[in-house]
């Protein structure tokens, strides 16, 4: 069942279109991966799911139905851009303001939230001294302390450091896969995406670029030969001239990937050694999410 | 809407320090009046309220913008007002609650000591029965209520911390000025005052009267519901907008 439905939602500015077109659906329990570079319309498709920015066309959904999207949001949680604190206040305070706010009875979940994101100790230093690392992890317990059905998280492991990333990754898939919780998440990391999401969603200059499952994504990843040879660009010459193919890219001038002939193995490697060249490395490899995404917002940039 | 009512007021509390300027400032009319009446036997229900009318007015139109704009923006500033509508509150109950708040601290701060003051202090009032005092205070209240909605409703709608001293500056501070030095400066004044005296921020100084024409009576109450209504429209329209930075 799908929670999460955005149907051809736009967003202008003045003249300026923001976010085009863009739909997506995610499944309950799922993990989607939004993935755009600065600017792409990521913030604002969030905003637009919020409630913070109303869309100019298009429709939204939660939980299966369109209607009264207030109260569906009653069942979310947001982190967007940086996390929304109170500066003047501190950790405890926040998560009390939050917890009035949303009408959360039981006051234990402060303590309980803060011990999870490891700010138990903080006292009562006002959150605007904290850390960016510390502000984030405020901001998550503030997002996880009404056991919400979505959350929406916008850059949740910006400026953590690899523990805490880590940390965070375990969290949202042990809340995925224990509570069936639905995330929608951006970041710029994208090895950490690829770790954690289910889904995929890429998007550049405000246009959807392609939605893909885990699975579909692995089926899409390019294939290749990495070759390292003792002459990196008489090897590129080499499969230009006598294999005939120009489907290789040479990677940090010091290693080639092959994206042809990745039947024949035994017909690669052996023109090269029959040209005096000596192999160092001749491996088959996949692309990584980062590269499938860059090869995809590399080839719409251009 | 009560849980947004204790969510601002648990925030107006523990953020910042302006709530503790605004009790401070909010004291400073009252102790006006009895360093202005220096004679203890000038001090009667008439006097205070004169006093405070005439002095208070000018502070409270000085510093409620400012302070209560202060307290009201710093949401905005830090974004924290994300989290109502991102909880789907209804957009009454978001410009209701805050309403109810900061009239419930002006009152306390502004209104409730002075009254005390008024029913203490005052052992006769020169100008007339109880029906007199009755709308002398009502009048007050819903003066300085105006002024207070006016505050809220502008902050709310410019969503800065400079709302509230635009506004008093040149609605109030600026317009009282003229209204009370024109009628010295020319004789063409009449014009100028009469739609000056629409402004909440004028009618401060001068709504304590021996008699009172239903006139002004009616612009009290008619400038009070009219600010309120457009003014409660334009920052649901605008809520209602959702193009929240």
């Amino acid at each position: 069942m799908n929670v999460i439905e955005l149907k051809n939602i736009s967003k202008k500015y003045g003249k300026a279109t923001v976010v085009d077109n863009f739909s997506l659906n995610v499944e309950k329990g799922h993990i989607c991966g939004l993935i755009g570079p600065n600017g792409a319309g990521k913030t604002t498709i969030m905003k637009m799911m919020a409630g913070l920015a109303s869309p100019t066309s298009g429709e939204i959904g939660f939980f299966g139905k369109n209607d009264n999207l207030d109260l569906s949001r009653k069942r979310m949680a947001f982190m967007l851009e940086a996390p929304i604190i109170d500066k003047s206040m501190n950790a405890r305070q926040n998560m009390e303001y939050v917890r009035y706010v949303k009408g959360v009875a039981d006051k234990k979940k402060i303590d309980e939230m803060l011990d999870f994101v490891g700010l138990h100790d903080v006292g009562k230093k006002a959150a605007g001294k904290f850390s960016l690392g510390m502000t984030q992890r405020l901001g998550i317990a503030m997002a996880l302390l009404t056991e919400p059905e979505i959350m929406v998280l916008d850059e949740p492991v910006n400026g953590l450091d690899p523990e805490g990333i880590v940390e965070i990754r375990l969290m949202l898939k042990k809340l995925s896969e224990e509570k069936n919780v639905t995330i929608i998440i951006s970041s710029h990391i994208l090895s950490e995406l690829s770790e954690l999401c289910t889904d995929f969603s890429i998007i550049n200059h405000g246009k959807q670029i392609e939605n893909l499952s885990r699975d579909e994504l692995m089926a899409k990843c390019r294939s290749y030969y990495a070759i390292r040879t003792n002459d990196i660009n008489r090897t590129a010459a080499v499969i230009e001239d006598k294999l005939g193919t120009k489907q290789y890219k040479v990677i940090h001038g010091d290693e080639i990937r092959l994206f042809d002939f990745l039947d024949n193995i035994e017909k690669v490697s052996k023109t090269i050694t029959d040209n005096g060249l000596i192999l160092t490395k001749f491996i088959s490899e996949g692309e990584s999410l980062e590269e499938f995404y860059l090869s995809k917002v590399g080839a719409e940039n251009e | 809407m009560s849980k947004l009512i204790k969510a601002e007021f648990y925030r107006v509390s523990h953020s910042g320090i302006f709530l503790k300027i605004f009790i401070i400032m909010g004291l400073f009319p009252l102790l006006m009046v009895f360093v202005s009446l220096s004679d203890l036997d000038e001090i009667n229900m008439f006097s205070v309220l004169t006093t405070y009318s005439q002095g208070g007015g000018f502070l409270i139109s000085g510093y409620v913008g400012i302070i209560l704009s202060a307290m009201i923006s710093n949401m905005y500033q830090n974004r924290t007002y994300y989290y109502e509508i991102m909880d789907g509150a209804s957009t009454h109950h978001i410009i209701l609650s805050k309403i109810i708040v900061y009239d419930i601290i002006s009152a306390a701060v502004l209104i409730i000591p002075t009254i005390i003051t008024f029913i203490v202090m005052g052992n006769s009032y020169p100008m007339g029965g109880l029906e007199e005092i009755g709308t002398t205070v009502f009048l007050g209240i819903l003066i300085i209520m105006n002024i207070v909605n006016c505050t809220i409703f502008i902050t709310m709608l410019i969503r800065h911390i400079l709302g509230g001293p635009v506004l008093n500056y040149t609605l109030g501070i600026f317009p009282m000025m003229i209204y009370l030095t024109l009628p010295e400066l020319t004789d063409d004044h009449k014009k100028i005052t009469d739609v000056l005296s629409f402004l909440p921020y004028t009618q401060i100084t001068e709504f304590v009267k021996p008699e009172y024409e239903n006139s002004f009576i009616f612009k009290v109450v008619g400038t009070f519901v009219v600010c309120f209504a457009v003014l409660y429209a334009l920052t649901y329209a605008s809520y209602k907008k959702k193009n929240f930075k």
